[in-house]
């Protein structure tokens, strides 16, 4: 239940300490959340390829947002600085270096936008009623108190319980760059 | 459900709605380019899931959260930007060999 509007902008404007700090962050969830999806439809909507890409900066900021709401500051500045900044990049180096003669279709036949759409339903339904239907026996009910900066566990974690993983991860890396440079270049 | 504190289950959603879009845009479009970022935005959509599931999972008792999740998502976006720099290498080799990133275009091995 929502309270009424009229305490919520008199909180908003400072009037009525103390502030209720868990309405707003789940209005800021709920919003980022909406512009996410927004965001994520117009992707799929727009015929223009270079529009998709500027919805996809949308989606990936707002995703950047809900990450900081959900205690992962780390993971919102890495979502900015990789995503937003390298990845988008690279696909907008990608849209440049394949200019298109006329104007093909972005989107597929009918048949292929009914198949497309009725499995992404059928995938969604299937994840809803799991999430909707499970009891998640080892999660808080409440979000757990993360410190205010989650660098330095992530940190720790990265370098005891995920050594491993952490090393093979700047081997695909390197391999990534690698593979790019042989499969991109002049034959 | 209430509407706050966030609950699990609402990021959850939101992950799944995201995957779920993005799948729609992955089968629906026919440019290369597109898919690729139709796969990005499922790969974020898991990442949601994975964060979510991070701010619900307490540490052993007396120790700090081990923030689990976060780390795997931290896996996904270095996996997802080794993807993105070889798929497109591959848009890039295609289009010098088709002039075209139209993936009906790449039908050479249909019998």
């Amino acid at each position: 239940m929502l309270p009424e509007p009229a305490p919520l902008v008199a909180t908003l404007l400072g009037a009525t300490p103390p502030m209720n700090a868990e309405l707003l962050t789940a209005l800021g969830f709920y919003a980022l959340a909406g512009l996410a999806l927004a965001g994520a439809l117009g992707l799929i909507i727009a015929s223009d390829v270079f529009h998709d890409a500027l919805f996809l900066v949308l989606t990936l900021g707002s995703v950047a947002g809900i990450f900081v709401i959900l205690g992962a500051d780390f993971l919102a500045v890495v979502q900015v600085l990789i995503y937003v900044g390298a990845i988008m990049i690279l696909i907008l180096f990608g849209i440049m270096l394949t200019p298109q003669l006329g104007n093909l279709p972005n989107t597929g036949g009918p048949g292929q936008i009914a198949a497309g759409v009725i499995a992404a339903v059928a995938v969604l339904g299937t994840i809803l009623a799991v999430i909707t239907t499970a009891t998640w026996p080892r999660a808080s009910a409440a979000p757990i108190d993360l410190p205010a900066g989650t660098t330095s566990l992530l940190g720790t974690s990265l370098f005891n319980s995920f050594a491993l993983p952490f090393e093979v991860a700047s081997v695909l890396l390197l391999i990534a760059m690698i593979g790019a440079l042989v499969i991109a270049r002049e034959p | 459900m209430p509407i706050y504190p966030i609950a699990l289950q609402h990021g959850l959603i939101l992950g799944a709605a995201l995957f779920s879009l993005g799948l729609a845009g992955a089968l629906i479009k026919r440019n290369a380019i597109a898919i690729l970022m139709a796969i990005e935005l499922m790969l974020n959509g898991v990442n949601v899931t994975f964060v979510s599931f991070a701010q619900h999972m307490p540490g052993a008792p007396g120790q700090p959260p081990e923030l689990t999740g976060q780390v795997f998502a931290i896996f996904v976006i270095t996996v997802a930007a080794a993807e993105a720099a070889v798929g497109l290498a591959i848009v890039l080799a295609s289009y010098r060999l088709r002039h075209t990133v139209q993936i009906d275009a790449s039908s050479s091995l249909r019998g």
